[in-house]
């Protein structure tokens, strides 16, 4: 800075070029900076696309358009942007690493619950297995045999055919019966065989040959001979089918292995490629899954999605073998493989650069954001699945296994004294003690409560029948009347008596079985998943399977109707029901037509036949655990109306 | 005299004082003015029911959020979600922190029968803290 002197001469002095040096040091202080500034600007983008100040073009309420300034914040730059993507992959990578650690884990623990379970299985032997699929073939024989012989001209006809098949069946059923005691073990008992091919052409002969005999009569006397056989024929034939199949499969699948251990080296696998097959589902350890980068953890995660449905199935398989002691392999099929939604896949999305400007950044840490909803709801998917990770982990695979066996048991036996089939009007059956033995071999925290808080009370209907009433009678017009709307039960709650479960969660119709209805389980049996969406029964306009989702139904009335009520179909319904402490609780599942009812997956009311909805036919006394308990319904409907009713009482309640 | 010999007091120094009052005031400024606003975890899309009966509550960082749009879809803390997860959110607040304040964010035209469902699942959980998040006016 330059101070004048306090001089009047001065003033009027022509200034020296000394003077001037500081103006000149400022202009080529401010050339070289604004230089700087430009060439920097030149050369960095980032700098050159910052905003201060924006000015945009409004039209104010008079309708007059002006000019105002808009004050932005600067935008981040390529490198801040970097670093910002980078932070968030980070946190995201910290939640998708404890999301596939749960998940791997309940994947071991179910490989190993199922492993367990397939341990414990008692070998069916194949040639059982054939046994039973001979008696179900007869079966459908004999239904068609009795038709037949109701029937004036396909009798003549079809007696000496339906003798020898008679005979032909006896005969097999002898061999197999001798087969199960002791196996052939040097020849193959191919003749079998060579009669069921025999026994399958003799059929289909016999129905030609009915046919043409039924029209010749037609034509003879004009009468029409409607008769429920063709049907009936059909399925002797395809029973027939099925156990030559069967019985086929059997027999070249022994002759198969046979070869095998003889000679065909080229047919035994190659150790190395069933390591590596072996590598390909094993699971990831902590260690691996730490150096990943979330979109490694991503694709793993949708990986281990399938290892948990397969194994999630091989258990719910290997419980149902137990339990119905069928065959391992029977169980599979039936079984309805779950499938976890994984949506989209993002991995492409993740493994892309790392983004450099805002909007690409919105974009990744939307990506991010779906990819770790995913990975929660797979682990909670995986969660629901295993129960009680904690109390099962600390268990050793010895009280694992004695555990399983124990609710399996439990489970089979819940499965007989469930059934109202043969049993009169307002029977009443005690299940608490199995239940009891079956909710302590699950090793969970329930369990342990249980065992302390639960007084059994048997003063009433004990299914013994030892002094205690067996068959009750119930005032279905005063308990209509009475019954109150809920789901909560407390001891200590004023009111006591009955009451009915109004609020559910349906779903259906899915197509009924025509014959043992109960052995075809649909999705809900195997898992209940409230967003799940599955392929019902073709609609009877568009003809075309219906897509079926989980509804919400809330009834003021004891009844409650399926949605989407049609003939010859199966629905489910989902509730649960909160019981402050562990009690006893009497149950009376009224339905039309057909109804099943599981608590806590343990079966405790199996009705068939397609009768109509009464109050009173029949009772379970049941046991509930402390907590939330999950009733899960299925109900069938016949040729008419569907309804049903679900009503508890507690025991002491049903005392006064 | 020249004016290269100018005498000492002439010199020109720079007062830090005003300088330094200067960047305090600035602090104080931008303390006094920093609002700190909560994420309310709000669905965006949705066009809340008007209330002239409402009344306004203080802001709860805790408050569970659950929303409901006009297509049914449910969202919890702003996020979608499905009835499993629904579900397993009360069971978790209901072991937790069953006092916990749950707010309702529905639509005008949201179906009624969810709004129910939600309800009745709350209800069922003995979840009792519930509030219905409405539009006035004068608390907008």
């Amino acid at each position: 800075m330059w101070v004048s002197a306090p001089t009047t001469k001065s003033m009027t002095d022509t200034p020296s070029p000394e003077s001037n040096k500081p103006l000149w040091l400022a202009l080529g202080l401010a050339t070289v900076l604004t230089a700087a500034f430009s060439l920097v600007l030149a050369l960095n983008e980032d700098l050159r696309r910052t905003t201060f100040v924006l000015v945009e073009t409004i039209t104010n309420e008079q309708g007059v358009e002006e000019e105002r300034i808009r004050v932005e914040r600067p935008e981040p730059n390529r490198e801040q942007v970097r670093e910002i993507a980078r932070n968030e992959e980070r946190k995201q990578e910290q939640n998708l690493e404890e999301n596939a650690r749960e998940i791997r884990d309940a994947v071991e623990q179910l490989r190993d619950q199922a492993d367990q379970l397939e341990a414990s299985l008692t070998p069916v032997s194949t040639w059982e297995h054939l046994l039973d699929r001979l008696g179900e073939a007869r079966e459908k024989f004999e239904r068609f045999k009795a038709e037949l012989n109701r029937e004036e001209v396909g009798r003549l006809e079809a007696t000496p055919t339906l003798k020898i098949l008679s005979s032909r069946f006896e005969m097999q059923k002898r061999f197999l019966e001798n087969y199960v005691q002791t196996p052939p073990e040097a020849t193959t008992p191919w003749h079998l065989l060579g009669d069921a091919y025999e026994m399958e052409e003799r059929l289909h002969d016999l129905n030609r040959r009915l046919n043409t005999v039924r029209t010749s009569h037609r034509q003879r006397t004009g009468d029409w001979i409607l008769s429920a056989e063709n049907k009936l024929a059909d399925d002797a034939r395809d029973g027939m089918k099925e156990y030559r199949q069967a019985l086929e499969e059997q027999l070249y699948g022994t002759v198969f292995l046979e070869d095998q251990t003889l000679a065909d080296s080229d047919l035994i696998p190659d150790p190395e490629d069933m390591e590596e097959w072996d590598n390909e589902s094993n699971l990831l350890t902590d260690e691996e899954l730490a150096e990943m980068t979330a979109a490694e953890l991503y694709q793993t995660i949708r990986e281990m999605a399938e290892y948990l449905d397969e194994a999630f199935a091989d258990q719910r398989a290997a419980e149902l073998a137990a339990v119905e002691q069928i065959p391992l392999e029977e169980a599979r099929e039936r079984i309805h493989a779950p499938e976890t939604r994984t949506g989209p896949d993002l991995t492409e999305a993740l493994t892309e650069p790392p983004p450099e400007t805002l909007e690409a950044f919105r974009e990744f840490a939307q990506t991010l954001n779906q990819a770790g909803r995913t990975a929660e709801h797979v682990a909670r998917t995986a969660r629901n699945r295993t129960g009680e990770p904690q109390a099962q982990q600390s268990a050793n695979a010895q009280q694992l296994q004695q555990a399983l066996q124990q609710r399996t048991q439990a489970a089979a036996q819940m499965t007989r004294m469930a059934s109202n089939q043969g049993r009169p009007q307002g029977n009443l059956q005690d299940l608490t003690a199995t239940m009891q033995a079956a909710y302590g071999a699950n090793m969970g925290s329930e369990g342990v409560t249980l065992s302390q808080s639960y007084r059994s009370d048997l003063n009433v209907g004990d299914g013994s029948g030892s002094g205690n009433r067996s068959v009750t009678r119930l005032n279905a017009r005063r308990v209509v009347k009475q019954a109150l709307p809920g789901r909560r039960l407390d001891p200590r709650a004023e009111r006591k008596g009955w009451i009915f479960l109004d609020t559910w969660y349906m779903i259906g119709p899915w197509d009924r079985p025509n014959q043992n209805s109960f052995d075809t389980p649909f999705p809900p049996e195997i898992e209940v998943d409230l967003d799940a969406t599955y392929a019902g029964k073709n609609h009877p306009r568009t003809d075309s399977p219906m897509e079926l989702e989980w509804r919400f139904v809330q009834t003021e009335n004891i009844r409650v109707n399926p949605p989407d009520e049609i003939g010859d179909s199966v629905y489910y319904g989902y509730t649960e029901v909160f019981a402050a402490e562990a009690m006893e609780v009497v149950i009376a599942v009224a339905s039309d037509d057909i109804a099943k009812l599981w608590v806590n997956d343990l079966v405790v009311w199996e009705d068939e036949g397609l009768s109509s909805w009464r109050l009173d036919e029949g009772f379970r006394k049941i046991l509930l655990k402390p907590g939330y308990n999950q009733v899960l319904l299925r109900v069938e409907n016949g040729p008419a109306v569907c309804y049903f009713s679900v009503l508890m009482c507690p025991v002491n309640a049903l005392n006064r | 005299m020249s004016s290269r010999h100018r005498p000492a007091e002439e010199e020109v120094t720079l007062s830090m004082s005003p300088l330094i009052d200067c960047v305090f005031l600035l602090l104080i400024f931008f303390l006094v003015t920093t609002m700190l606003k909560q994420d309310s975890k709000e669905v965006e899309h949705l066009n809340l029911p008007v209330s002239y009966s409402s009344l306004e509550v203080p802001p709860d960082e805790d408050v569970l959020a659950i929303a409901i749009d006009t297509d049914a879809i449910l969202y919890i803390e702003g996020e979608e979600a499905g009835l499993n997860e629904l579900m397993d959110t009360l069971r978790e607040v209901e072991e937790n922190t069953p006092d916990r304040r749950i707010r309702l964010d529905t639509d005008e035209n949201t179906p009624f029968y969810r709004l129910v469902e939600v309800l009745d699942a709350l209800n069922f959980r003995n979840l009792n803290n519930v509030g219905v998040r409405t539009y006035h006016e004068e608390y907008d």
